[in-house]
């Protein structure tokens, strides 16, 4: 028996070490955010198990919901073959809509989301599972040992010696193939079909960082008139663009913008436009200076911030906006301090949906604008949600706490005052 | 008898890995890549050497430049030599494109009658 384990033994030992998992798995579904021509979108590409085949598209918007033409088109980056499908959003109707696109072969994809107004390029890689080399090994090696094995019994048995050396080589076969069935859940998977190339080793120790350089077009906008936040990434080793962002808690990144007195809060999922090149349309209502925070990450990377300033010009666009009453939010201890955990628990309503993958998100700022942290929901009481997080230093803080209900995404702006072990 | 036959049991399988072995074994690697203008297929020799069929669209240029994601490196770009309409050849010098072994993406900026356009593509390229 120990004889017969050395085959598989030598064949393991041999075998190409297959391809690391890569962000998109076989038959799972991938999910992008999306801000784009006014509209908060996620877009959700279902997997396919083999190809040619049609892939739904789905499409859920969050109110407030305009009316709105989408165009799809799926382009395989290998061939170039395209397919196109439209929906169109109805005003005041969240969806989800459904559309259906082509997907001729696996492998890198363009999904090009089109509205009159806006487009966005994003990548998709598609990966088809592939056939187990071990369950051919398996089904083969259970059929020939089938086969020889009553071959071999029905020409005589043990009598004639083609007949034993049939049944033997049947028996021997047959415990290959079920040594390997044993053994199957430990052997290593097969490589989806589609997969991005992998260097045998993997990723080692992240990629470079990347540069960010953010500026609004046109340079000053005016307040109260839409204008575009172009956000150019740089890989900081090689100045070219970095490319190669992977999908961050359902975006491509995360941007966050504020007015200098955080009177002004957006957190947006801006469109890629090309490599490098991430854009989001918004207006400001109120002149003055402004920051822009994106988190993104990059492929075998841990998440990154950049940032960036710009200025808003002009005159007020109207009277601040009215903050909507809501319940205060509490802090458990009730003075933070400084370094230590410091949890609040905010108040919800309507019925709570994860957003972006999380049942809520806290995004935390410094009065300078120095500093911005990104906080996840833990589940916690069923009538709110619970973030626990240090703040680094004493100082008064802006936070905005964000969860979805129903098909509304609900901000809660408060402060917190942090202070210091000793004065406190 | 039973000896014989795990024997030859056993030189199967090592045959087979031999066999799966010799075919995993970077050697010549091709890669397709298709943009709105051109279509190329990407052909990396085992000394490095890029051999660029332009598939569509009618090329009269091709410049190829790569860069390892991982590991922060680039290369300069460099305008292949045209060996017949649609046909290039570039890195021919030794050492290749690739001053190492890895996953590296290389760009073929196409210029033509249709404009210019840049094609990635990734290659996982033996050391």
């Amino acid at each position: 028996m120990r004889l017969l384990l050395l085959p598989v033994l030598v064949l393991l030992a041999l075998w190409p070490v297959p391809a690391g998992a890569h962000v998109v798995a076989p038959g799972a579904d991938l999910r992008i955010a999306q801000t784009i021509a006014g509209a908060e979108l996620t877009i959700t590409v279902r997997g396919v198990s083999r190809t040619p085949s049609p892939a739904v598209v789905e499409i859920e918007a969050f109110n407030p919901v305009p009316d709105l033409p989408v165009e799809l088109a799926m382009r395989s980056a290998e061939s170039g073959r395209v397919s196109h499908a439209r929906v169109r959003l109805a005003a005041g109707r969240p969806g989800p809509y459904r559309a259906s696109v082509q997907v001729f072969q696996a492998g890198p994809h363009e999904l090009e989301v089109r509205t009159p107004a806006e487009r966005s390029v994003l990548p998709v890689r598609v990966l088809v599972p592939a056939t187990s080399p071990w369950e051919l090994l398996i089904h083969g090696g259970f059929y020939v040992a089938g086969i020889l094995v009553v071959a071999g019994l029905l020409t005589g048995g043990g009598s004639r010696p083609v007949s034993a050396v049939a049944v033997r080589t049947g028996g021997v076969v047959g415990v290959v193939a079920l040594t390997v069935a044993v053994m199957s859940p430990q052997l290593p998977a097969p490589v989806p079909d589609g997969s991005a190339p992998t260097a045998r080793d993997g990723a080692v120790g992240g990629r470079p960082y990347v540069l960010a350089t953010v500026r609004a077009q046109p340079a000053r906008p005016a307040a109260g008139t839409e204008f575009t936040l172009l956000i150019d990434l740089v890989d900081g080793s090689t100045g070219r663009p970095v490319d190669d962002l992977v999908l961050h808690h359902e975006a491509l990144a995360h941007l966050v913008v504020t007015s200098a007195d955080g009177g002004y809060f957006r957190h947006l999922h801006p469109v890629r436009l090309a490599p490098g090149r991430l854009a989001v349309r918004l207006a400001a209502d109120r002149p003055g200076r402004y920051l822009a925070s994106a988190e993104l990450e990059r492929t075998d990377s841990g998440g990154q911030l950049v940032s960036g300033t710009f200025e808003v010009t002009g005159e007020p666009a109207g009277p601040p906006p009215a903050r909507p009453v809501a319940p205060q939010p509490v802090t458990v201890p009730a003075r933070p301090v400084a370094g230590r955990p410091t949890t609040v628990e905010i108040p919800t309503r309507g019925r709570l949906r994860p957003w972006l993958g999380m049942p809520g998100h806290l995004i935390v700022r410094d009065r300078a604008g120095g500093f911005l942290g990104h906080v996840h929901a833990t589940p916690g009481r069923a009538s709110g949600l619970s973030f626990t997080f240090s703040f680094p230093a004493p100082g008064g803080y802006l936070a905005w706490a964000q969860y979805a209900h129903d098909s509304t995404i609900e901000t809660v702006p408060f402060t917190v005052t942090v202070g210091t072990e000793s004065g406190t | 008898m039973t000896r014989r036959l795990l024997a030859a049991a056993c030189l199967a399988a090592a045959a087979m890995a031999v066999v799966v072995g010799c075919l995993a074994r970077p050697g010549t690697v091709t890669a397709h890549g298709a943009g709105a203008r051109y279509a190329v297929t990407l052909t990396i020799d085992d000394n490095g050497t890029a051999d660029v069929v332009v598939d569509r669209g009618g090329a009269q240029e091709v410049v190829v430049s790569a860069t390892m994601p991982q590991m922060g490196h680039s290369t300069p770009e460099e305008r292949a030599r045209r060996l017949a309409p649609g046909r290039f050849r570039a890195a021919e010098a030794a050492g290749g494109l690739f001053p190492m072994g890895g996953v590296w993406e290389v760009s073929v900026r196409v210029r033509g009658g249709a404009g210019e356009e840049v094609i990635p593509l990734t290659v996982l390229v033996g050391s």
